[in-house]
């Protein structure tokens, strides 16, 4: 089993981060997108487990993909990124239908566990390293 | 973690990033009311805090924060546009810079940059204030108008304490509820980590998380308490629902951020009657699946990151490979079968196209080295006093990473020189009926194998005699060469090493580059630089280059006894004369061309080249060059056809002949120099 990821950020250095704490069985990274347009486009395409969104953005935004996202499948599983100072985003988020969030600076821990709570599966699965 | 391996991506994403910034902030400078360019600005900053954070350079994230919060009152209105603000802006992209540049060097970041916060922190509080009463009162932080939540849990206080938080009432109401549904009721509290960035939102999430698991009857505090963002603590809620308990703690426990779940079974053991008012807190977010007509498309990343020095071995190789087809092609002879012949012309085919594909791979738009140049023009303007509008055209134009790389330097010279020497002052501007605003524009376009950049102010132009007078003096110049110049010849002494007309050395023109190593850059790169210049109207510099380095077309001819590559860049077109039709005068010779009478002069004798054996009075064969940005006439003793040339740079004393801007190696394995028109 592989669990396909969808990256959407608008900044090269972030995806990389993103991708390297993804880069470990059982996560597949499906795709990278830099914008919600090519997030959604993406992701009706692609239809990862998991989706990491970024939500200040060109182009469409992150809250706006992520709705997008929502409308065509209710039951999609989007981790927003934050940082700090963007609560009343990311609750907006929430409402919207995001899982859960990640703030950066990231802790790639943090970022498993959250993965890992949003998939539903227990502490034995990806044990998080030290 | 281990950031080091992200350090040169930060570097160059980060770089850009401030190079956007510097660029919109120009551009808002300009326009102010356009809102679009504030948002931008807002969100480069915030990429550049969320990028400098995980990196952990904690001064660039906070200035960047700092620049945020600042645009973002920009965005609220709550500041405006003015030329102070403009110039706060630009300090701080700036310091951010120097981080940038002080992490590329040294691999850290203590650069300080806390006056520089407090100056911008004071300027929010006075601008803010200033605003306040010049306008109508600008509202503090909006704050949200909660709508009330359907039923009877809305919260009274936003962090009350786990135990009372749900009211006696409330508890009987939910017990009822849940008896009546066959559920069981739990009162959960939970206490969201002390240093969890976000608790409000960790809350909502967890309350969203808990509603999957059944039915939340209460929660404390509410979901719009949470949205306004004013929560630290714990949250309680009462939950009805079919799971055991160690479930839903072990639900909520997986989430991170969480300090403790304490769960408490509630449920009613005996059924009671009452009436029932209590409803579930609809699960927030909740969407219905609706149909979904977009036709799928996805637009194709078509980019690829590749390392430059691959780039430059393929397009070596791909060299080697154009000098074994010349070879082969060389070697093959009209005896060779049919079918052999045919694949080779095949190969030969392939092999121009792979080479077409190489080159492409190395090309980039001029907009890699002149965006930056907004920024540096208004920079030196203002040094000067000086206001200068600039322009860019064709900045789309492509060229030879190798060329763009040499770009900078030489056109930043030019520029200076435009705003010390050529633009005049706003008053002297009036003076002379001029707009008050200076203007400088770059003109990119591609001509034929070449790429024209054209460097045109509208200043005061360069007085011939004033150079002159100055060459003389320097000793630049003779007496003689001084009463036989032209003023259009005069001009092109302001190329000439160790000139200088400025009386004061200014801080931005007098670094040590002058135009004389303009002029040598562009000629080192294979191209040419000419000057155009009218009093009062302005001067125009040219800078003609080649479309790339690595392989030019050339046009081999035989002058004496050896052989020479002429590049086609430099070539207007072949011609055969009598030598009846050389006219001499003043020690030179001139041939008519389509300009009139224009100079004629002999690559053998120029070169040096042995001279050949027989002598004819048949016709002669020419080129019409361009030779120092004008046309001239070149004897030639014999044409050996065109063909593609790796240029391999001279080396060691080689490199010390002028002239020459390269060798090739011919198909045979010989040696034939390209010879350099300019230098020559």
């Amino acid at each position: 089993m592989s669990i396909k990821v969808l990256v959407v950020d608008d900044a090269i250095f972030m995806r990389s981060l993103i991708r390297d704490i993804f880069a470990r069985s059982p996560f597949v990274i499906a795709g990278e997108a830099e914008n919600g347009q090519e997030a959604i486009e993406m992701y009706k395409i692609l239809r990862p487990d998991i989706t990491t969104m970024d939500i200040v953005m060109p182009e469409v935004d992150g809250i706006t993909a992520l709705k997008e996202i929502m409308k065509f499948d209710p039951q999609a599983k989007v981790i927003m990124c934050s940082a700090l100072g963007q609560e009343s985003l990311i609750a907006e988020s929430i409402e919207a239908g995001a899982k859960d969030f990640i703030v950066k600076p990231f802790q790639p821990n943090k970022v498993l566990k959250v993965v890992r709570s949003v998939l539903g599966f227990d502490e034995n699965f990806l044990p998080v390293s030290g | 973690m281990d950031m080091s391996k992200y350090l040169k991506l930060f570097i160059s994403e980060s770089s850009e990033h401030l190079q956007k910034m510097d660029n919109l902030l120009l551009e808002l400078e300009r326009s102010p009311q356009e809102r679009a360019l504030i948002d931008n600005l807002f969100r480069e900053a915030h990429s550049m805090k969320g990028m400098s954070a995980s990196m952990g350079f904690a001064q660039i994230s906070t200035v960047s924060h700092r620049l945020e919060d600042f645009l973002d009152k920009l965005r609220k209105g709550t500041l405006s546009v003015r030329k102070e603000v403009v110039d706060l802006l630009f300090e701080g992209f700036d310091l951010l810079r120097g981080s940038v540049e002080e992490v590329r060097t040294k691999g850290i970041s203590v650069l300080d940059h806390s006056a520089f916060l407090k100056r911008l922190e004071s300027y929010v509080q006075e601008g803010t204030d200033a605003q306040a009463v010049a306008s109508s009162p600008v509202a503090a932080p909006p704050a949200p108008s909660p709508t009330p939540v359907p039923g009877p849990s809305t919260s009274k206080a936003p962090s009350m304490p786990a135990a009372e938080a749900a009211e006696e009432d409330d508890v009987q109401q939910a017990q009822r509820w849940a008896w009546d549904k066959g559920l069981n009721l739990f009162s959960i509290t939970v206490k969201v980590a002390r240093e969890a960035p976000m608790p409000s939102a960790r809350s909502l999430v967890i309350y969203k998380r808990a509603g999957g698991l059944g039915e939340i009857l209460h929660m404390s505090p509410s979901m719009e308490d949470l949205q306004g963002g004013n929560f630290t603590g714990s949250l309680s809620m009462l939950l009805a629902s079919v799971k055991p308990s160690s479930e839903i703690q072990a639900a909520i426990m997986a989430q991170p951020e969480i300090e403790s779940v304490t769960i408490k079974d509630v449920t009613e053991k005996e059924g009671a009657d009452g009436k029932l008012e209590i409803q579930p807190v609809p699960e927030a977010g909740k969407i219905t699946p609706s149909s979904f007509a977009v036709p799928l498309q996805m637009k194709k990343s078509t980019m690829v990151r590749v390392d430059t020095r691959l780039l430059d071995d393929l397009i070596d190789m791909v060299g080697e490979l154009v000098t074994a087809k010349g070879s082969l092609i060389d070697d093959s002879s009209s005896l060779l079968p049919v079918q052999l012949c045919k694949d080779i012309d095949r190969v030969d085919s392939l092999v121009s196209g792979l080479y077409q594909l190489a080159i492409r791979l190395r090309m980039m738009p001029l907009d890699l080295v002149v965006e930056r140049f907004p920024r540096a023009i208004r920079d030196l303007a203002r040094a000067k006093g000086k206001e200068v509008q600039f322009e860019i055209v064709g900045k789309e134009v492509e060229l030879d990473r190798a060329i763009l790389e040499e770009l900078p330097d030489p056109l930043l010279h030019i520029f200076r020189n435009s705003i010390d020497h050529g633009i005049e002052s706003t008053e002297e501007r009036a003076d002379k009926g001029k707009p008050p605003v200076g203007r400088i524009r770059l003109e990119a376009m591609r001509e034929r194998e070449r790429i024209l950049i054209k460097i045109a102010d509208d200043g005061r132009g360069i007085d011939p005699a004033q150079i002159k007078r100055v060459a003389l003096e320097k000793g630049i110049i003779s007496r003689e060469v001084y009463g036989s110049l032209s003023d259009e010849e005069a001009l092109y002494l302001i190329t000439a090493p160790g000139f200088s007309t400025a009386g004061v050395v200014s801080d931005v023109s007098g670094r040590g580059v002058g135009m004389d190593v303009v002029k040598s850059v562009v000629e080192s790169l294979g191209g040419s630089l000419a000057i155009e210049s009218q009093k009062d109207v302005g001067t125009t510099i040219s800078l003609k280059l080649p479309l790339t380095l690595a392989i030019i077309q050339v046009l081999l001819v035989g002058a004496g006894q050896e052989r020479y590559a002429i590049p086609l860049s430099q070539i207007y077109r072949t011609f055969e004369f009598m030598p009846s039709e050389i006219q001499n005068s003043q020690g030179q010779e001139w041939i008519t061309g389509e300009e009139g009478l224009i100079p004629l002069f002999r690559l053998a004798s120029l070169v040096g080249a042995p001279d050949r054996k027989e002598e004819s009075n048949g016709p002669i064969l020419g080129i019409f060059v361009e030779r120092r940005g004008r046309m001239n006439g070149m004897v030639v003793d014999e044409l050996l056809g065109y063909r593609e040339a790796v240029v391999k740079p001279l080396k060691g004393l080689l490199r010390k002949i002028k002239g020459f801007s390269g060798a090739t190696i011919m198909g045979d394995g010989s040696m034939t120099l390209i010879v350099d028109l300019n230098t020559l």
